[in-house]
């Protein structure tokens, strides 16, 4: 934090200033900031104090520059004026001068402040979202930067998960290396009907989790692996500080009670403290539950810990003390290879990869695109930021024309330039802190919004958007920089009245369109292109995602996703729920079939396995962890994925069948180039199975992958508990979904329904970051040319009125009304067309640095491009219109009359 | 604004504040409340610059707090008069080699007292007219 006044100081104060006082400022800064007890004390303390150190630097720089400066001349008697007041006191006359100056002015002062607040506050918003989602340190950690991230690498997979045996011995054989190695992954679970009954997501962790993160216990006490970490050891749960508040309002007799988790009874142990949200700190568990009761809460999937080859873990590792990251790496890689040694078919072709926790984002997997799409963020905020400051210089210098006279009166009678450039200074400072003030009201506002967006998943997102303190920081040091963009160059502009011009200008002498405003105008459009043309482009790109063809017919599709597995019902009784629920709905009127699968294209989840094909080896780097799902009979027929050979799935594929697989297009000719993959085997989930058919390629993990390897299995051959159940209707699907309910309910009272939509909602997944990209920048573009529109009109408004008396004398001298609008359109239409032009470069550039971000197959997508700039040339000769027709009408009689 | 504010004396904002060393008297006008509380706080001995602001916080009650780019900007000023002066610190073994003490000089103590009398005199003034509740008895 102190790194923000420290760069301001050296920055802003006097060079002569800084270097005698510089470091004992900054040393009694600090100790000043250590003394201060809390944050909201330390927060207002700071931000006073970089008030201060703005204050100060004008002062001295005053003192500095002002004329006549020696050293300071004694005997500055009174009568002097301001020239021998102490600094303090003078930027304090300043500031008041300047509200009082805001207050005389209310509709200006409202109209810049309103602007700026706009530009400072999107900014702050846009970069409260940056911070939250990328920069800020993992939350209620200790040294969060001592921190790793480690996973496992397979051809076609960067960051794969750990299974759980791997884990063990990474603890077990990195004591050199490693402080403390922990595992956590999220678990979702069914509560017990006294605590709500409902479905919640937490976390199952190993028991040292809490140790190796450095966290302590708000309430009780976390696990002690001794107690939980041994074969059928105590059920214990700690809870999450939100959910503790939210469903036992924050009581703390809850520790020692037991709440019921898949029906079996867990203790409370202990709270976690606040803000704790586990090695990613966007989603907010509800509890953490020891490793060791895995079985407990994942029924149906016993064994899972022991197998080397399940791989559903994330592990989080502390590095030894004054052991570098490079030397981690060597130590891992040596660790790696002794377990290749031990277990070379379990580590066949993958490897193992370590992320620093601060270099990790959201999840490494993702690779830049949060990051890519932050720049492109803050870059479009950032223009809005310039556009608004542009409106606001030239509201500025079109007043700094009627203060001409003003500043001439006063340099006549004997005020210093310096005094007069600092006082514009000044009031440029106060209108952006003010506009800051504002501007962190519409944050909040903004914060609000964001914090109400949810991506459709099942995880307890919980992204901490609040404006905390160096997002605050960023707001003043983004309206600091804002007034030296936008009152510096009026403030000069003022500044170079002389006495006699100031009050030659008292005649009212006008003057053609200067060029500072003609660049304004350049400025403007070309600013407003650029937000215009990245919202364009954004809108156009989701246009494509939702054109694209997923393979699958979304529409006149219902789901329902249910967890019997929550209960701990076996296999048998959740096939039979699954076949009576299909069976009573097949049989309602308009259903055209029924059938489930485990997870579905394009959702939240995606799961590979190891597929081998007997007799054939893969070329080396070849990724044979391949997609797939699990599925029931009818569910090609349902889903409207199309079979281009062979058979889907069908009820006789039982337990005690032949094992089968269908496989799609892409895997079929990945495997068996130019042969008929139907009748031949492959090997995956411990068991041969029979290709029987092969699908139509669909997109399964995103809208823009290329065709991917996929394949389907009976779900009763490999049988996993949690489904969706899918039927497909003859019209609306949603008109089925009480039937849906009440049949499910009918079947089972007691299995937690997690969802029930259409599949065409499900897609929403797929487009939320689409969706969300294209509206916000949306907005961006819409505030941009209203801002751009605004400027335009100040801009010729204000030229027109100066230009009053040249217009009437023309029109005395016969020019026609509409030759006198036609000259007003064309010079702005001229200036609108530069600015269209350097626009159209900019915004090429701006887009095709986020190419990767973008559905269409160019990023400077033709059809934005070429729509786009008319729309805004025609908004700006709008703009200008209304100035123009004024100008029509002057009349040469009162103009000349007043001359 | 109008140029008839400009012109319109206006006692307040055209009171020097800084007094010359060398002529003030009761009737003086004030040195700045800032300047004041700098130079009272060295009044009992030398300070380096984060003393002065805490002695200056503690005094007051905290009612009175200086930004500490504005006490740099006050000292600076005070050494330029010659009010202050850099000096030894007590045990500089034990001291931070980055903070400077302070000391008040002759003229600097002198100004204080001045200002000092000036305020008790102001006070007088009000007390005479019972603004302070009752005279004292």
């Amino acid at each position: 934090m102190p790194a923000l006044y420290r760069v301001l100081a050296a920055v802003l104060l006097p060079p002569a200033f800084r270097v005698e006082y510089g470091e004992e400022l900054l040393s009694a800064l600090a100790a000043r900031l250590a003394a201060a007890r809390g944050l909201p004390a330390r927060t207002a303390l700071y931000l006073a104090e970089v008030a201060d150190l703005v204050r100060t630097a004008a002062r001295e720089w005053w003192t500095e520059l002002r004329p006549g400066r020696g050293p300071r001349r004694r005997g500055d008697g009174p009568g002097r004026g301001a020239r021998g007041r102490p600094p303090g006191e003078t930027a304090w006359q300043d500031v008041r001068y300047a509200l009082r100056r805001m207050r005389r002015a209310p509709g200006f002062s409202a109209v810049v402040v309103a602007t700026l607040a706009l530009g400072i506050g999107l900014n702050t918003a846009a970069f409260g979202a940056v911070y939250a989602l990328l920069l800020r340190p993992l939350a209620g950690v200790e040294r969060p930067d001592r921190l790793v991230q480690i996973y496992r690498s397979w051809p076609g997979i960067a960051f794969g998960p750990n299974s759980i045996p791997h884990f063990e011995d990474l603890r077990a054989r990195g004591g050199e290396v490693f402080d403390g190695v922990a595992a956590w992954s999220f678990v979702t679970v069914g509560l017990g009907a006294e605590d709500g009954g409902d479905v919640v997501t937490g976390q199952m962790v190993s028991a040292d989790f809490f140790d190796v993160l450095g966290v302590g216990a708000a309430l009780g006490r976390f696990f002690v692996p001794a107690e939980v970490e041994v074969e059928g050891g105590r059920p214990e749960l700690v809870l999450g500080h939100d959910f503790w508040r939210g469903r036992f309002g924050a009581d703390p007799r809850v520790v020692g009670r037991a709440i019921r988790i898949n029906g079996v009874p867990f203790e409370v142990v202990g709270v976690a403290p606040a803000g704790f949200k586990g090695a990613v700190d966007i989603y907010a568990p509800a509890f953490w539950a020891p490793l060791s009761a895995q079985p407990l809460l994942q029924p149906g999937r016993e064994g899972r810990a022991e197998n080397r080859n399940s791989n559903f873990m994330q592990v989080v590792a502390r590095l030894r003390d004054g052991v570098t990251i490079e030397a981690t790496r060597a130590g891992v890689a040596a660790l790696f290879e002794g377990l290749v040694r031990d277990h070379p078919e379990a580590y066949e072709g993958s490897d193992i990869r370590l992320v620093p926790q601060d270099e990790a984002g959201i999840r490494p997997s993702w690779g830049d695109a949060p990051r890519r799409f932050a720049t492109l963020l803050m870059a479009v905020a950032g223009l809005l930021l310039l556009l608004a400051c542009a409106n606001v210089a030239n509201l500025l210098l079109s007043r700094a024309e009627q203060r001409r006279r003003e500043i001439g009166l006063r340099l006549s009678i004997g005020a210093g330039r310096g005094r007069i450039l600092r006082q514009l200074l000044t009031e440029g400072v106060v209108l952006a802190l003010v506009s800051g003030a504002a501007g962190v009201g519409l944050a909040s506002l903004a914060v609000r919004v964001m914090n109400g967006l949810h991506p459709p998943t099942e995880l307890p997102l919980s992204i901490d958007f609040s404006l905390s303190l160096p997002v605050l920081a960023f707001t003043v040091a983004t309206a600091l920089a804002t007034t030296l963009v936008f009152a510096l160059v009026p403030a000069l502009h003022a500044s170079r009245a002389t006495a006699t011009g100031g009050l030659a200008r008292l005649a009212g002498r006008g003057r053609r369109m200067s060029r500072t405003t003609a660049v304004l105008v350049v400025a403007q459009t070309a600013l407003a292109l650029v937000l215009l043309l990245s919202g364009g482009v954004f809108l156009r790109s989701l246009r494509a995602a939702t054109a694209i063809a997923p393979g699958f017919d979304a529409g006149h599709v219902l789901l329902a996703r249910v967890s019997p597995d929550l209960l701990g019902w076996d296999r048998t009784a959740t096939e039979a729920f699954a076949v009576r629920v299909a069976e009573r709905m097949a049989a309602e009127p308009g259903v055209a079939s029924v059938s489930w699968a485990d997870v579905l294209p394009l959702g939240a989840s995606d799961q590979s396995t190891r597929v081998a094909v007997p007799g054939r080896d893969p070329a080396s780097e070849e990724p044979m962890s391949l997609g797939f799902a699990r599925i029931g009979p009818g569910y090609f027929v349902t889903m409207g994925i199309r079979l281009v050979r062979g058979r889907g799935v069908e009820a006789a594929d039982d337990e005690n069948a032949e094992g089968v697989v269908v496989v799609n297009q892409t895997m079929a000719e990945r495997l068996w180039p130019g042969l008929d993959p139907v009748g031949r085997y492959v090997e995956t989930q411990g068991r041969l199975r029979r290709v029987v058919g092969v699908a139509a390629d669909a997109k399964y993990g995103a809208l823009d992958e290329a065709p991917t390897p996929f394949f389907y299995m009976a779900l009763a051959q490999d049988f996993r508990a949690g489904i969706t159940l899918l039927v497909r209707t003859g019209g609306e699907p949603s008109a089925w979904a009480s039937t849906l309910r009440s049949t499910i309910r009918e079947v089972a009272p007691t299995v937690p329904l997690r969802e029930l939509g259409t599949l065409e909602g499900h897609l929403g997944t797929a487009l939320f970051t689409s969706r969300l990209a294209a509206g916000g920048l949306g907005v961006f573009a819409i505030l941009g040319v209203a801002l751009a529109v605004l400027g335009i009109y100040g801009v010729v408004a204000h030229t027109v009125s100066r230009e009053t008396r040249e217009i009437g004398i023309r029109v005395a001298l016969g020019a026609e009304p509409t030759g006198v609008s036609g000259m007003v359109l064309v010079r702005s239409g001229r200036l609108a067309l530069v600015g269209v032009a350097v626009g159209l470069v900019l915004a090429a550039l701006v887009v095709t640095a986020v190419r990767s971000l973008l559905y269409t197959p160019h990023a400077v997508d033709p059809v934005a491009f070429v729509t786009l700039p008319p729309v805004l040339l025609v908004a700006a000769l709008l703009a200008s219109w209304i100035p123009a027709r004024r100008a029509a009408r002057i009349d040469p009689a009162v103009v000349l009359k007043e001359t | 604004m109008s140029p008839s504010s400009i012109l319109r004396p206006d006692p307040y904002r055209f009171r020097p504040i800084m007094a010359d060393s060398t002529s003030g008297t009761a009737e003086q006008p004030a040195i700045s409340p800032q300047l004041f509380h700098v130079l009272l706080s060295l009044a009992d001995g030398a300070r380096h610059g984060y003393g002065i602001l805490l002695e200056v916080q503690e005094r007051t009650g905290g009612a009175v707090s200086l930004g500490t780019g504005t006490l740099y900007s006050i000292v600076k000023r005070l050494r330029e008069d010659g009010w202050i002066a850099e000096t030894e610190a007590e045990d500089p073994e034990r001291e931070d080699p980055r903070r400077r003490h302070y000391r008040l000089t002759e003229a600097g103590r002198r100004v204080l007292r001045l200002e000092a009398e000036r305020l008790r005199a102001l006070v007088r003034q009000a007390e005479a007219k019972a603004i302070l509740g009752r005279a004292r008895s």
